[in-house]
């Protein structure tokens, strides 16, 4: 209690000085070891004051004496991360060398196995390399379960040197298929085990020799254990999320559905299915041709009619960890496009693939600028004196955009306007959106200066592109925009994109569930608020055009407690999911169309 | 009528593959005070320390009296185990908070003279026997369980060690149970005797009739067969047999000079007789 208010203040300020990079790394490890110390060290203070047999002669139950024992150990483990917890939520993210989960996982499991192992021996050092060990193998148990599984079921593709990295890493969080919850239970499983065989063989213990002590233990843990992977396999193979299927409807009303392990093409009578997955985001709808991209396999041409994928372009393997800087693909006319590293940091490849014939062309361009920056944004091109050039913007790295010629020429484009360090860029009838945390900025180019026209205060946070998977959208100088729309705060906005003038078009819909509504824009031109009513179980359809907002459909009984439903708005129509049932309408009439094949 | 305090039932520990008590079964008296004897590995302490608790019998059932909690069973062990790194001043302190001393009895522990603030691992041995007791006799014990350890102080802390315990024995009516080899000071306070071997009670006699039943013969010639003797000890001074069980009649039939013994003695020569059962096995 006493520490407490001295640990908020430093929680406070730790994470906004400069040593707060090294600070957290430190902070992480000293955590770590005072988990593995906490534990190996339970009766090491007996054991070095020669005080075991008067330990054990004090007038409590064996298991009293474990909680008096344990009971200050958990707290200060609990206490420490604590503080993890209010440094990392106070700006420690982008410090820390092992992620949340990791850390978490870590840091338990080595207090609990350390624990476990603690009277095994009276050597603290061996207690301690034993228990590093031990942790190395609860580990691979644990992440042998989740990849065994996984594989069986045809969920990732992950191989095993991959699976421990990627699952102590961030990138677990986006493994949308092991919630968070089924990871904590099955390691839980797992350290059962390590408890219960230390409770039910702490009962006899005494002061004879360890090894009798750990034959008892070990009886107890073999069992146990067994019965520990049973479990946690049993939790995962209930607790992954097999499916959930995604629907997309084309302009052409086939009917894509999209899971881990295939994709089906459904016409209003049959069906054919491949064993690709589609990822229904990153696409660009040329009927019949749908194109995306899937990892580690490159860009991917799906024929609708035929039921046939084929790889039009596979792309270098660049490591996981960069991948998100270039993970961009950009299509204008008929080319798709991507940007991939150079040989060099300085130099930076863009890829042209042509849909129809697959040809490739890559153009190679230098600039000092290209080492520090990622995840480049096509925002603009078109021709210019007779060259194509492409407008360019470093989304996560750097603040003013570039200008790339196809003879490899690079233009340093000026802005004028004071930034904050991230921020994200759009690009329509000539105006820059820059948006970052505080506002959004909207600057228009004269000779390679982009200049501020207006400021948008903080309340617009998300006009009609964010959330938007970005992939193959249209670009280019032919793309002209009227309007966008966004929300500010609880209202629905639309700027005139002749004047900018903010216009406000009423209530930006919340249900009491907590449910937001959303806005789908499916071409430059067309725009829907989708919009969640809590109170009479409703999703409205609206289509937003000029100052209008115009209810186009009512679609009834939704339960948003549950979330149990999906709405996808595409050119060619909305696919309704709600748990199994799915329902298809076409745009812009409204006209269901039925799948007989469709279950 | 007598009253047991505690009694043990069936008691088997093993270290391994190797039987430290194989199916014990004794009873302690109120008040009683027992020495166990009996060569090394005999598996004196480790019933002690089954007694105490620090062991936990891998069969068998000790049962104490109704009315005894575990705040009563007082312990020192042969390796004086405290936590050493306390004071003497904390070590007290926590050594009544743990065993809920309301109102200690502190007479002997104020004889002492200790420094409080030092610690306990800065004790000598002896004195650090004496303080051990103490924390013990402020409980009240009922009983008290010694393993060998007088040996290792002087004689002038071996008296005070002796005189508190008798006081308590007196004072609380405390079952006194102690493994002990050197019996030259405390000839006059066991009243019962067990020795063991193997794990197991080869004797479980009281005091007086154990003397009354033991004596020595010195003789150069051999003694008849009709005298059992339990151990033969030859030197250069002759031969001394310890008869066991002495007769009355012996004494009319033989013209011997059968020798009563202390019982040091008497322990020594069942000690002799088991290491010698073991040489001719």
């Amino acid at each position: 209690m006493v520490a407490l208010p001295a640990v908020i203040f430093l929680t406070r300020i730790i994470p906004k000085q400069p040593y707060a990079a090294i600070f957290m790394p430190v902070f992480q490890s000293g955590m770590l070891f005072w988990a593995l110390f906490m534990g190996v060290s339970l009766f090491s203070s007996e054991r070095g004051q020669k005080g075991m047999e008067y330990l054990l002669s004090l007038p409590y139950s064996k298991l009293q004496l474990l909680g008096i024992k344990v009971l200050p150990r958990f707290l200060s483990i609990l206490f420490f991360y604590l503080v993890f917890l209010i440094l990392y939520y106070h700006g420690g993210r982008d410090f820390v060398a092992l992620a949340l989960f990791s850390l978490s996982f870590l840091y338990f499991v080595l207090f609990f196995i350390s624990l476990s192992l603690s009277a095994l021996s009276d050597n603290f050092l061996v207690i301690s390399l034993v228990s590093l060990f031990a942790l190395v193998v609860f580990n691979e148990i644990f992440f042998l379960i989740l990849w065994l599984l996984m594989r069986a079921e045809g969920i990732s593709d992950y191989s095993w040197s991959e699976i421990s990295s990627t699952f102590l890493s961030l990138q677990w969080e986006g493994e949308s298929w092991l919630p968070f919850p089924v990871l904590i239970l099955a390691a839980i499983f797992l350290l059962f085990p390590l408890g219960l065989a230390m409770l039910f063989s702490f009962r006899r213990f005494d002061v004879r020799p360890s090894k009798i002590y750990g034959r008892r233990y070990f009886k107890f843990l073999t069992p146990l254990l067994i019965l520990g992977i049973l479990c946690a396999a049993l939790t995962v193979w209930i607790g992954i999320d097999r499916g959930p299927k995604y629907f997309y409807l084309t302009q052409d009303h086939k009917l894509i559905e999209s899971a881990y392990l295939y994709t089906k093409i459904y016409d209003q009578n049959n069906v054919s299915k491949l064993s690709v997955h589609f990822f229904p985001y990153s696409f660009w709808d040329n009927p019949p041709y749908l194109y995306y991209y899937d990892w580690g396999n490159g860009l991917v041409r799906l024929n609708t009619a035929t039921a046939t994928s084929e790889t039009i372009y596979s792309e270098p393997k660049i490591p996981r960890k960069r991948y998100w800087d270039y993970y961009r693909r950009f299509k204008y006319g008929n080319t798709l496009a991507l940007f991939e590293p150079g040989r060099t940091g300085d130099e930076l490849l863009l890829v042209q693939i042509d849909a129809t014939t697959k040809d490739v062309t890559k153009i190679s361009f230098k600039h000092d600028f290209f080492k520090n920056s990622s995840a480049p944004v096509i925002l603009d091109t078109g021709i210019r004196e007779g060259k194509r050039f492409w407008l360019v913007f470093f989304q996560w790295t750097a603040n003013h955009p570039l200008r790339l010629w196809e003879d490899g020429h690079v233009d340093n484009l000026e802005v004028k306007a004071e930034l904050l360090d991230q921020n994200s860029a759009e690009y329509a009838n000539g105006l820059l959106f820059l948006s970052n945390a505080d506002f959004t900025l909207v600057l228009k180019e004269t000779d390679n200066t982009f200049a501020v026209v207006k400021k948008i205060a903080k309340g617009y946070k998300a006009w009609h592109w964010v959330g938007l998977w970005p992939y193959f959208s249209d670009i280019g100088n032919d793309m002209r925009i009227k309007e966008i729309y966004g929300q500010d705060q609880a209202r629905l906005v639309r700027i005139d994109l002749e004047t900018l003038e903010i216009e406000d078009l009423g209530e930006w819909k919340r249900s009491e569930d907590g449910n937001w509504s959303v806005l789908r824009f499916i071409t430059p031109h067309e725009f829907y608020y989708v919009e969640e009513n809590g109170r009479d179980r409703t999703i409205k359809i609206f289509g937003l055009e000029g100052r209008q907002k115009t209810l186009l459909k009512t679609f009834e009984n939704f339960d948003f407690r549950q979330n149990k439903y999906q709405i996808e708005i595409s050119k060619g129509g909305i696919v309704i999911q709600r748990r199994k049932k799915v329902q298809v309408y076409s745009l812009p009439d409204f006209q269901e169309i039925k799948y007989k094949k469709l279950g | 009528m007598n009253q047991n305090v505690l009694e043990v039932r069936n008691l088997k520990v093993r270290f391994g593959k190797k039987v430290a008590l194989d199916d014990i079964n004794v009873r302690f008296q109120k008040g009683e005070s027992v020495v166990i004897a009996g060569s090394n590995g005999a598996g004196k302490s480790t019933l002690l320390r089954c007694l105490a608790r620090v062991i936990h019998p891998d069969r068998g059932q000790i049962i104490y009296a109704g009315d005894m909690t575990r705040q009563k069973i007082a312990f020192i062990s042969d390796g004086l185990s405290l936590f050493e790194n306390m004071t003497l001043k904390q070590g007290q302190d926590f050594h009544r908070r743990t065993f809920h001393i309301q109102d200690p009895d502190e007479s002997f522990f104020q004889q002492l003279h200790f420094n409080l603030n030092q610690k306990i691992k800065n004790l000598s041995v002896g004195e650090r026997t004496l303080y051990h007791l103490s924390l013990l006799l402020a409980q009240k014990p009922a009983v008290l369980l010694i393993d060998e350890i007088i040996h290792a102080v002087d004689p002038y802390l071996r008296e005070k060690f002796l005189e508190a315990v008798i006081e308590a024995i007196d004072k609380y009516g405390a079952t006194m149970i102690t493994i002990n080899h050197t019996f030259s000071e405390i000839q006059n306070i066991p009243e019962r005797v067990l020795i063991m071997e193997g794990g197991r009670f080869i004797l479980d006699e009281k005091s007086e009739q154990l003397k009354a039943k033991i004596k020595k013969v010195v003789t150069d010639a051999e003694i008849p067969p009709e005298i059992p003797f339990v151990f033969k000890k030859e030197s250069v001074f002759g031969k001394e047999y310890f008869v066991y069980p002495f007769q009355d009649d012996f004494r009319r039939k033989y013209s011997y000079d059968f020798q009563s013994l202390e019982l040091g003695e008497i322990i020594k020569a069942l000690i002799g007789s088991e290491y010698a059962k073991k040489r001719m096995s």
